[in-house]
């Protein structure tokens, strides 16, 4: 938040205010309309109207980085397309979050050993807030990871300062390691604190 | 029309100068000299026996020595170009193959006969390293102005970066 | 003020102010009418561009709003596809086709293996092909559908795809049950296809069928008659037959031109030959033969098409039988010796391999006739003399995808 960024102290009312801030940002976020290739048709599968992702405050797809808070880097980047992607990025206004989607931006994909002219992971060059594996991923995988972004937001300390916060990925619904997020100090905690565990976990104790 | 009729065919359009028939083991193609082919190229597309309008594929192959295990040659080295050519009117395909030196990959362009020979022509040299003699704008099509090698050389070497993109295979994951 | 109208801002401040008279205006004598110079003006149409359908970047020169000279530039996709080609097995390198024409992934599987069966030599069971031919023309219906839908967004018209994608997933739901993929099959393997029909499938097919031809009609409404939509694409970039064929088009745009040519029907691969079906053209109904609006209109009607192609194939499907050739091996499995080509109609035109083999488990180079990328380097002498406005038009009615194209 501009000048006040992180700049008051921690207490219960800038906390508050930051919540707001998180739940308005998270509950909003306009992707870049950006394929490249195979991941783009998912992408656009997300969009229609079998899938949706309007229903999680993700679906304006925004033609042009200025007005995008979210790029999905959907496809193979490769040398040619890498400076456009970096480009594309810079031109995007703060806060900005990167979904890398698919296996080839994830690490290279089926193109990581013979393809000579393929970027072996864009986390090479952009800054990837969330990693959707899959080739194509699934039009779930790709809420499942606007989810994970959306719990991220909420842990970002906007106005008021101190110890960065962790994400709470409880709830959500596809087993931990599914959907990687590559800091090894987030631990996705297992579903079985979701409420859907907690619904079956009475049926199995009637059961036995 | 099969490529064996075809090449009666020219034989009897006296152009047959500087051709063989390639019978293949699989699909057999029309061999023609590096000074004749454009000429026979030409005549392809324009005598209206083969009326061969469309220009399917060009495609260029860097061959590389090949020995069985009696030591007899079974490649040559060199390249290989080949053009497939189709005639709508006539339903048939035909494929014309010339054989280039390693150390000169220098053919006639056919942009002037067909159009769409352009592109083709641009990713051959592009990705194989085949000149084309006589072409309106031979440059990169595919990878970047700057590439160096030609990647479908079978001698290539896979780059370890371009423009300070790093394409190594093995580079370290990023530290969070 | 109206000197600010004028481009001759150099003009001294002493001198009477001009303002900007159209030409012909009766109220102004002919000297006071202002030199309007126009330069050419390049402008940088992708590679980010919601209407490029991928990473296309297209340099335009305009003049005022009339395209002068179009350069298109590609490789921002390109994932050396033929390097793999001949570094990966034949076995290994199907899953590798789906990736190039993803949205007619089905389509590219059968003619690569189609390839690698004809220099092989490799005989294919007559369900297995049935099985082919089904799957590949449902999945010709969801790549037009696609096309279609984005063509409509293209124009500015956002309903149609929503129609476009409801229709899309009921068939890739089918082609996911028989494979497990939504986009990306791998399904059609060397010598066969990698699974039997799963009980219940040739009905849900048959009752989709059924919807689905109901449904096409709603894309008369929506698209085909909509005033606006004929308004931008009637007319419009329209291509004769002959430069057609000089550019080496295939496929739907060749036949928008009017010409009735289909490798399904010049050349029958699969069992092409023992079904019914026409070949629509172009017939220039709003417009001239060889507009945007005739590629659009030939693309609807071969949905019904292959529409029809499905209901024969699956009343002729034999019950039982083997689905996959008994001489392949494919853990070991290798190539005869020879170099074939073999060209098929995608939805997009025609694809072709050619390889050549030296016997080993590899081919020793595997290219491929990529329609796309023989349709987009028709926009070169398409576009000049065209309006700015109707690029766009142009581009969507080519129907290009870009894995394609660079490969």
């Amino acid at each position: 938040m501009g000048l006040f960024e992180r700049s008051l102290p921690d207490v219960y009312l800038t906390r508050l205010a930051d919540l707001a801030v998180n739940w308005g940002r998270s509950s909003s976020i306009w992707p870049m309309t950006f394929g490249i290739a195979c991941c783009a048709i998912e992408m656009m599968a997300v969009g229609a109207a079998t899938f949706d992702m309007d229903r999680f405050g993700a679906g304006a797809f925004r033609a042009t980085p200025r007005q995008a808070d979210l790029m999905i880097v959907a496809g193979t980047v490769n040398a040619k397309m890498a400076h456009v992607v970096k480009r594309l990025y810079d031109q995007m206004p703060e806060p900005k979050y990167v979904m890398a989607m698919g296996a080839c931006t994830v690490g290279g994909g089926p193109y990581w050993k013979h393809g000579y002219n393929v970027v072996k992971g864009i986390d090479r060059f952009v800054p990837v807030d969330v990693h959707v594996p899959g080739c194509p991923p699934r039009p779930e995988a790709i809420i499942e990871g606007v989810r994970f972004l959306q719990r991220k937001i909420m842990a970002k300390r906007v106005l008021a300062d101190g110890a960065p916060q962790k994400p709470d990925f409880t709830g959500i619904s596809i087993s931990p390691g599914t959907v990687g997020i590559l800091d090894p100090t987030i631990k996705v905690t297992s579903t079985t604190a979701g409420p859907a565990a907690a619904s079956a976990a009475p049926l199995a104790g009637a059961k036995a | 029309m099969t490529v064996a009729e075809a090449f009666e065919q020219l034989k009897k359009d006296g152009q047959a100068a500087g051709v063989e028939l390639f019978p293949g083991p699989k699909d057999a193609a029309l061999v023609v000299t590096r000074e004749r082919v454009k000429a026979v190229l030409r005549h392809l597309r324009d005598a209206r026996p083969f009326a061969c309008d469309l220009l399917v594929l060009v495609t260029g192959t860097h061959m590389t020595e090949k020995k069985d295990a009696k030591g007899v040659l079974v490649r040559e080295a060199g390249f290989e170009v080949i053009w497939h050519l189709r005639s709508v009117q006539h339903r048939s395909i035909l494929a014309v193959k010339c054989k280039l030196p390693t150390a000169d990959p220098t053919v006639d362009s056919v942009a002037d006969l067909w159009p769409a020979a352009n592109w083709h022509e641009r990713e051959t040299w592009d990705l194989v390293g085949i000149r084309f003699t006589g072409h309106p704008d031979l440059r990169r099509i595919l990878l970047p102005e700057g590439w160096e090698g030609h990647p479908l050389r079978k001698d290539y070497a896979y780059p370890k970066e371009f423009h300070g993109i790093n394409l190594e295979v093995d580079a370290p994951w990023p530290t969070p | 003020m109206a000197d600010a109208m004028t481009t001759s801002g150099a003009a001294a401040p002493t001198q009477p102010a001009k303002t900007f008279a159209l030409p012909g205006d009766p109220l102004r004598p002919p000297d006071t009418f202002v030199d309007v110079r126009t330069q050419e003006l390049q402008i940088n149409m992708g590679p980010q561009h919601p209407s490029t359908h991928g990473v296309l970047r297209l340099a335009i020169w305009v003049d005022g709003e009339i395209v002068t000279r179009a350069d298109p530039d590609i490789g921002y996709l390109h994932r050396c596809a033929e390097k793999i080609g001949e570094s990966v097995s034949c076995i290994q390198y199907v899953p590798y086709t789906d990736r190039y024409d993803y949205l007619a992934a089905m389509n590219n599987n059968l003619g690569y293996c189609l390839a690698v069966e004809k220099v092989a030599e490799v005989e294919v069971p007559e369900r297995a092909q049935y099985i082919r031919t089904i799957a590949v023309e449902l999945n010709r219906i969801a790549s037009h559908l696609v096309a279609i839908g984005t063509y409509g967004l293209d124009l500015g018209a956002f309903t149609p795809f929503f129609y476009a994608f409801r229709e899309r997933e009921e068939i890739l739901r089918l082609l996911e049950w028989i494979c497990g993929a939504r986009l990306t099959y791998n399904f059609i393997r060397i010598g066969g296809v990698m699974r039997d029909t799963p009980a219940g499938w040739v009905e849900d097919i048959r009752k989709f069928l059924d919807l689905f031809e109901t449904r096409l009609d709603e894309f008369n409404d929506l698209l085909t008659h909509n005033h606006i939509f004929v308004a931008r694409t009637a007319n419009v970039g329209v291509l004769s037959i002959e430069e057609a064929v000089r550019y080496g088009l295939t496929g739907p745009n060749l036949r928008g031109s009017g010409l009735r040519y289909d490798l399904r029907r010049e050349q029958p691969y699969l069992l092409y030959d023992r079904f019914q079906f026409d070949i629509p053209v172009g017939t220039g109904i709003k417009g001239q033969v060889g507009d945007c609006w005739d590629r659009y209109w030939v693309r609807l009607l071969e949905m019904r098409e292959s529409v029809r192609i499905v209901r024969q194939a699956l009343d002729q499907l034999p019950t039982g039988g083997e689905i996959m050739a008994k001489n392949v091996r494919h853990l070991a499995f290798k190539s005869k010796a020879g170099e074939g080509y073999l060209g098929i109609e995608n939805p997009r035109g025609e694809l072709g391999y050619y390889l050549i083999s030296d016997g080993g488990a590899n081919s020793y180079r595997s290219r491929i006739r990529a329609p796309s990328f023989c349709n987009l380097s028709i926009l070169e002498s398409m576009l000049p003399g065209t309006m700015l406005a109707d690029a766009v038009a142009i581009i969507g009615s080519i129907d290009i995808v870009l894995g394609e194209v660079d490969r």
